[in-house]
């Protein structure tokens, strides 16, 4: 095989290799990544949103119920578990002061049997004992206690939501899912710049490796520069045009250095020349 | 653009390896775990792993060319094109792929810890929240519960000081970013060295190799060569 056409052949497999595992590899990476991103940003958003609107309906209904039910001269029940509790908290207060004995409650307690001091009048009259019986059956008819309950849920749940819906906030920002897309894609689009000047058959050997370098060498930057700063600066690459003109140069050099020995093998010293500086897109 | 077909064509390339990749295409070339929660919401598999962090140890065959894949690649390629391309990778595999394989497991593990510590002191903030709150409802209803509230809000505050204690060392996050950094600079020398890009296209034989050897090694001490000719080396202190 000639040496030309040795190296079109090996410029031709690397360049198909290149495209496959590095191109390719991280043209997918990206976009599965970018599309599994979007869709864990907008799960977590849907959370964050569910518990904000948990919060806010929570502590609506707790406010509605209680205004409706559980105040004095509440709407729906003319404030009858307003009454019932002032009631019940009087009989605690009866039993704490002995005044009542422990096992005594509203349903068995059929009169007060309390006197005025000084006077040994019983307090508790026919009204007095109408009134406890009318609270033992408000107790048996309304569902305070149910209501009541279903309150401290909802209390609760105004306290716990906001707190959940913040955590997942919290995580939104750790992982930078939309951000993380956004770079992303912005790489996505530079890669598509970098494909575009891959070598095509049609052209001559320097061309041909002049295209080559510049597919292979754009795509490495925007892979780069991604990974530099997470593709905040991912930058356009340069235009194909730079490079044939780079390899012309470098052509040009090889030609005047065929017999003038080794060459500096660590190319990190060697002072940046104006040819060698790609432009910036 | 593909190598033989422009990339606006409508046209499918001629050469199908060659082609665009579908968006169920190939699946990139990781060590990590595919399958990873794989049935769950896609939040969930992002969260970090909470027990011991696996694989444990870098995947020792762990390769970024798939070898079957790459077989079927050159089929039409002369054979001793293939000789070269696979010298190169061969050699590679020492000086280059073994430091890349350790620098990759250890930015995911870092990742990995980071992301852990992170959703720990987020729960510990969540729980202080709730256990604050609870203490201010029962101090309403249940004032003789007080000191249990008192106390879950003692230990939740203890907690964050222990985690902050036992993760100040050393920060995950630098961690993880240095070596990702590295292992990605890494990857692209190995398609540089492949490919024949600067500076591996002036040098030949053991030059090229030694220049290789140099490089991976200044890499992977955090000191990154110029990566085309008119770029300046940089050096990584490793800070973030």
């Amino acid at each position: 095989m000639a040496p030309s056409d040795f190296d079109r052949d090996h410029m031709r497999a690397v360049g198909k290799i290149f495209q496959r595992f590095a191109l390719e590899d991280q043209r997918s990476y990206w976009q599965r990544t970018s599309d599994k991103y979007r869709k864990a940003a907008g799960q977590v958003n849907v959370i964050v949103a569910v518990f904000a609107f948990l919060t806010g309906f929570s502590a609506a209904l707790a406010g509605l119920l209680v205004s409706a039910y559980l105040v004095d001269g509440s709407f729906a029940n003319q404030g009858q578990c307003a009454d019932l509790q002032g009631s019940q908290n009087l009989v605690r207060s009866l039993k704490s002061l002995g005044v009542l004995q422990e096992g005594q409650d509203l349903e068995t307690l059929e009169s007060l049997d309390v006197t005025i001091e000084g006077s040994e009048t019983q307090l508790d009259d026919a009204a007095v004992e109408a009134r406890l019986a009318g609270l033992v059956e408000m107790q048996g008819t309304t569902n305070c206690d149910f209501i009541q309950s279903v309150v401290n849920i909802l209390m609760i749940m105004a306290v716990v939501t906001p707190a959940i819906g913040g955590a997942f906030t919290t995580l939104a920002s750790l992982y930078q899912w939309d951000r993380t897309v956004s770079i992303y894609n912005g790489a996505l689009e530079n890669l598509e710049v970098a494909d575009s000047q891959s070598p095509l058959e049609g052209m001559d050997d320097l061309t041909y490796k002049a295209a080559l370098r510049a597919y292979i060498e754009n795509t490495l930057r925007v892979m780069s520069e991604e990974t530099a700063q997470w593709g905040q600066s991912v930058r356009t690459p340069p235009k194909l045009e730079a490079f044939v003109q780079e390899e012309l140069l470098k052509a040009q050099r090889a030609t005047k250095r065929s017999n003038t020995g080794p060459i500096n093998m660590n190319a990190d010293t060697e002072e940046p020349g104006e040819a060698d500086t790609p432009p910036r897109g | 653009m593909s190598a033989q077909s422009p990339s606006t064509s409508k046209t499918p390339p001629p050469d199908k390896a060659l082609g665009k990749p579908e968006q169920d295409g190939p699946a990139p070339v990781s060590q990590g775990r595919p399958d990873f929660r794989k049935r769950l919401p896609v939040w969930i598999q992002e969260l970090p792993q909470f027990g011991k962090f696996k694989p444990s140890e870098p995947d020792p065959t762990y390769q970024l060319l798939v070898k079957k894949d790459l077989e079927a690649l050159l089929v039409d390629t002369p054979e001793e094109v293939r000789e070269r391309i696979f010298e190169d990778l061969d050699f590679m595999d020492y000086e280059m792929l073994r430091l890349f394989r350790q620098r990759d497991h250890l930015a995911k593990f870092n990742q990995n810890r980071y992301r852990r510590r992170q959703i720990f002191f987020l729960a510990l903030a969540v729980l202080a929240t709730l256990v604050g709150s609870l203490q201010v409802i029962s101090l309403n209803s249940n004032p003789e519960i007080m000191p249990m509230f008192a106390f879950l809000e003692t230990l939740v505050a203890l907690l964050t000081a222990f985690l902050a204690a036992i993760g100040g060392r050393e920060s995950p996050q630098e961690l993880w970013l240095t070596n990702r950094r590295r292992a990605e600079q890494m990857r692209r020398e190995y398609f540089r060295y492949l490919t024949r890009m600067p500076p591996y296209d002036e040098v030949t034989g053991y030059q090229r190799q030694m220049l290789l050897s140099q490089r991976a090694a200044d890499i992977n001490r955090g000191m990154y060569p110029q990566e085309a000719p008119g770029q300046q080396g940089v050096v990584d202190d490793g800070t973030v």
